[in-house]
């Protein structure tokens, strides 16, 4: 009993100063919590995004389920329910987009809520969308120097043509991959920024009339809506 | 292992753009700089690949032509 005792201390001991950071985390375990619980196929679409998507991310996926607290709500989470079952998924009509980086921007919403909690949460998205740019360049610039490397060394093994041949051709299969993961990452931040007004308009709603829990249950709900509404919708694993 | 930190000295360099994104911006007008910079760098992504394509394929048909021409 006094260990649950220092434990909830221990959670609620920050939270006068660290209520942005909480509010971003009570955001994601409640529409986690709604859409892990949602019977529509929109919302397990989005869950899709995220299994598929975000948590596909190196290290991103890791670091929320070794955290201990929120890797346990997570286990909790998600438990399917008993009682209700989820619903086969139906074929839709909206446009399916089969490519990571649209799945990726309700990821990136919650990074940004995640970051600065219930204020500036544009602010916050913008610098997601700038820091995805510069580390999709980056990502360019060490992918140019590995390829120039990798020739040079290709060309020292002549004068054996074969082992010059094989060093291009299998450098060239890694090449291509990498070559595919830095354009998947140019491909989010440009979605990032294309989607921007979407994400503001539903972020920016109705602001001033509700708290800030009505206010970020809503936003996420208005941005699922808002994509739906734009033709975006999120490819489900067995569905064209 | 020289190749290695030659490649990390890049991505730092590369990375090095980060620190005045998130810096911190207090001022409205700080704010819009950041959308602006957010602006500026993904519309640029498509030249920038492009010319890094470009680069590459040249360094390629370079070291395919010296094998080609090989004895």
């Amino acid at each position: 009993m006094e260990a649950v005792k220092v434990f909830v201390a221990t959670l609620i001991a920050p939270l006068p100063t660290n209520w942005p950071q909480w509010c971003g985390l009570l955001f994601f375990l409640v529409l986690h919590f709604i859409l892990t619980r949602s019977k529509s196929v929109r919302a397990n679409n989005l869950i899709e995004a995220f299994a598929n998507g975000a948590l596909a991310i190196p290290g991103v996926g890791a670091l929320i389920k070794a955290t201990p607290v929120v890797g346990a709500v997570m286990q909790f989470l998600d438990t399917p329910p008993t009682t209700t079952p989820p619903p086969p998924p139906v074929p839709h009509a909206a446009v399916s987009i089969p490519l990571n980086g649209p799945k990726l921007i309700p990821w990136l919403v919650f990074i940004a809520l995640g970051l600065s909690g219930c204020a500036d949460v544009m602010y916050r998205y913008d610098q997601t969308t700038a820091s995805l740019g510069v580390t999709a360049k980056a990502c360019r610039d060490v992918l140019s120097k590995a390829n120039a490397s990798h020739l040079h060394d290709c060309a020292a093994r002549l004068p054996d043509k074969v082992a010059a041949q094989t060093c291009v051709d299998v450098w060239q299969s890694q090449y291509a991959n990498l070559h595919d993961f830095c354009a998947d990452m140019k491909l989010v931040a440009e979605s990032a920024l294309t989607e921007r007004e979407i994400v503001n308009a539903s972020v920016n709603r109705d602001k001033d009339a509700l708290g800030w829990i009505a206010r970020l249950l809503k936003a996420a709900a208005d941005t699922t809506e808002e994509f739906s509404k734009a033709g975006i919708s999120f490819s489900v694993k067995g569905m064209p | 292992m020289n190749e290695l930190v030659d490649l990390l000295i890049v991505a730092a360099k590369g990375l090095f753009n980060l620190i005045p994104l998130w810096a911190g911006a207090k001022t409205q007008e700080q704010k819009d700089a950041i959308l602006a910079t957010a602006k500026q760098i993904v519309t640029s992504l498509d030249a920038y690949f492009a010319a890094a394509d470009a680069t590459d394929k040249a360094a390629k048909d370079a070291t395919q032509k010296e094998i080609d021409e090989a004895p």
